[in-house]
């Protein structure tokens, strides 16, 4: 929106004398005070007025009913014996230690994505953004293999890893650029979910900790363009986060000493966050849905075998 | 309609036209004319407002076209007119008079998870509630930022008001409160909440612009619920906080001028930071000190070992106080305390006698 010109979205008199003025894209006008805008253009209080609000009536974003929302929302994909959803058009984190099994889940759900609709999955392409050069294609083959035999013949296994593209970024404006580009290749490949694993790793360590407010900058910036490829093509987003022993306060996690990176502004951003913890004392592992704006704080037990992350029944 | 004898002073001190003594204010008139004020003011009247006018009518012409203001009664018999917006938990009603204010901006900071974005879709359900039991028979505007708005989930929450409303009217002896609380239908709330997506600050300041025609052709709208307000205007600003401060006010502005003139309430969503001072992190809300002018009311979510607070911090008509509530399926809820134990995972729906005793109370004052 910020960056689209006047002259094309309401060609006109009002856009032309703009243009003439140097006032050339929709974040030009909304930025300039309105004193500016008429002394450059000669016209008076209430033609601006007028001007501007055929200008926002054309611009603005067309409302929709909840009612209407709830049609459109689409499938998701949920792992089976459990009822960790991922869900499309938001962005789900999740932050665990290192060796609990981030990049499992998102390798597992890569295999899930190809299935078709009808056995669960999305049907479609996933595009994996990796930034610590952990992505495996024969752990993928094997998870595949294993975890849906009767569907992932020599033939279907070789659509599948042609189905994930993938993308190695180790810088954060790096992996910003690339997010920004995906749109061509999301249309182009049938992609239907996007993988980034992992968040943390690129931003931690471009920025020190004098640098926060940039690094802050930057994170919003991603998230705020993830969620827009979320939504416009509804695909779920994934992405993975560390942890780190640092500040605590505030943020409202299940009372752990290990908090998630990223700060508080990445926290808000995302939608939903799981948890992966290991348990003392218990052999399987512990998912926690530690933040989510349609799900109580459950936890589920989970183990990682050949067919990639197994939940254990309840 | 001047008599003789001013006619004659007025001219004796050079006055010749009435453009002359229109120009001049009132008292100035009265310093050089050597006369009381309120002759003074009599005079300047009729010439300004013409010769035709008699004593009566410029009396009147006074109260009706020069500014007093409106008087404390009036704003008060106003405001008690204008019922809240429930939230269904008790205590967080309670905190600010009755329910969510009209006519005011309330803001809800938080930390991410506190249930910000579920007390948003609450109240674009509870606005909803018909006069008859009590609420405002409005419809919502919700401008989602983040895209946190999730119909499944405004469904569920939808649900559980639907179910407490039926709950409470049947639990009275008034077939009509039954019915009202029967023809609110889930799907007749969804139908009620209008989403604006705003993918970026620019795509949010024009959702407010067009905000006034849109409440034109939908005067029902007695709610605006903005979440986030800060989520665009953390970034792309470095160095240009002039200009983030410009367009916040340009929005508070607006924001303000559509509560008052239209007596909605607006609910702004804000985010949280970490502000370091002298080595000591302190949780504060986003968007800076400028912008915490804006609101008239804020309330902070906080949350320590599971149990959530809301903290009223800012209000010109109440005093600060901390309360308890939850987050469960239904949406937001009191506490309920049974027993030893406070029971968090249900809630405490509010009985038939205290959502009655709320009608009564905003009916008192008529």
């Amino acid at each position: 929106m910020a960056g689209r010109r006047l002259k094309r979205l309401i060609p006109g008199h009002f856009a032309d004398l703009c243009e003439s003025k140097n006032i050339k894209t929709v974040q030009d006008l909304i930025e300039r005070p309105d004193l500016d805008i008429i002394d450059a253009l000669d016209i008076s209080v209430g033609d601006l007025a007028s001007a501007l609000r055929k200008v926002y009536a054309t611009l603005a974003p067309k409302p929709r009913t909840a009612f209407n929302m709830l049609d459109a929302e689409m499938s998701s994909l949920t792992f089976e014996s459990s009822k960790v959803r991922i869900e499309p058009g938001i962005i789900t984190e999740v932050v665990g230690a290192a060796g609990v099994g981030k990049s499992q889940w998102c390798t597992t759900l890569s295999a899930m994505a190809y299935l078709p609709i009808e056995y669960g999955g999305l049907g479609g392409g996933v595009i994996y953004v990796d930034t610590e050069s952990s992505f495996s294609p024969s752990r993928l083959v094997e998870i595949a293999r294993s975890r849906y035999p009767k569907f992932y013949d020599v033939k279907a296994l070789k659509k599948l890893t042609q189905s994930i593209h993938v993308f190695q970024c180790s810088h954060a404006h790096e992996l910003v650029d690339q997010i920004t580009q995906l749109d061509a290749t999301i249309i182009e490949k049938q992609i239907k979910m996007i993988i980034v694993d992992s968040m943390a790793s690129p931003f931690r360590s471009d920025f020190d900790s004098k640098h926060i407010p940039e690094r802050q900058m930057m994170l919003s910036i991603a998230a705020s363009k993830l969620k827009y490829l979320g939504e416009t093509y509804r695909i779920p987003i994934v992405v993975t986060n560390q942890v780190s022993g640092g500040m605590k306060k505030g943020l409202a996690d299940d009372g752990e000493n290990l908090t998630a990176a990223l700060g508080i502004t990445w926290a808000h951003a995302v939608n939903v966050r799981y948890r992966l913890q290991n348990k003392p004392g218990k052999e399987s592992m512990e998912c926690l849905v530690s933040k989510s704006p349609c799900s109580a704080r459950l936890s589920f037990q989970y183990s990682i075998a050949n067919a990639g992350l197994i939940f254990n029944e309840k | 309609p001047l008599s003789k004898s001013k006619i004659a002073l007025l001219k004796d001190r050079g006055f010749e036209t009435r453009k002359e003594i229109a120009e001049i204010s009132p008292s100035a008139l009265a310093k050089e004319l050597q006369i009381p004020p309120e002759e003074a003011l009599k005079i300047w009247k009729t010439a300004k407002y013409g010769d035709d006018c008699d004593e009566k009518s410029i009396v009147t012409l006074s109260s009706s076209s020069s500014n007093s203001g409106v008087s404390a009664l009036d704003l008060l018999a106003k405001k008690v007119k204008l019922r809240p917006i429930f939230s269904l938990c008790r205590e967080l009603d309670q905190m600010l008079g009755n329910g969510i204010p009209m006519g005011e901006i309330t803001e809800f900071c938080g930390v991410p998870g506190a249930g910000k974005t579920q007390l948003g879709m609450q109240l674009s359900c509870t606005v909803q509630i018909p006069k008859l039991l009590g609420g405002t028979g409005g419809q919502a505007v919700y401008i989602d930022t983040e895209g946190s708005f999730i119909a499944r989930r405004a469904k569920q929450i939808a649900e559980g008001v639907n179910r407490h409303l039926v709950h409470i009217a049947s639990s009275s002896s008034e077939p009509k409160f039954v019915e009202a609380a029967r023809t609110l239908t889930v799907e007749k709330m969804l139908k009620n909440i209008f989403c604006f997506r705003a993918y970026d600050h620019n795509e949010q300041i024009i959702c407010v612009e067009v905000l006034e025609e849109f409440i034109k052709k939908h005067p029902r709208v007695k709610l605006i619920v903005m979440d986030s307000v800060a989520f665009h205007f953390r970034y792309g600003f470095s160095e240009k906080y002039q200009l983030r401060n410009m367009l916040l006010k340009k929005m508070e502005h607006i924001l303000q001028h559509l509560a008052q003139k239209h007596n909605l309430a607006v609910v702004l969503m804000n985010q949280v930071t970490t502000r370091i001072k002298s080595n000591i992190a302190d949780i504060v809300p986003a968007l800076g000190p400028t912008w915490a002018h804006a609101c008239t009311n804020r309330i902070m979510f906080e949350v320590k070992n599971d149990s959530r607070y809301a903290i009223l911090v800012k209000s010109s008509s109440h005093k600060a106080k901390t309360i308890e509530y939850i987050v469960n399926a239904d949406g937001i809820r009191d506490v309920c305390i049974v027993g030893n134990v406070s029971n968090r995972s249900s809630a405490r729906s509010e009985s038939p006698s205290s959502l009655a005793r709320k009608k009564r109370r905003t009916d008192e004052y008529r």
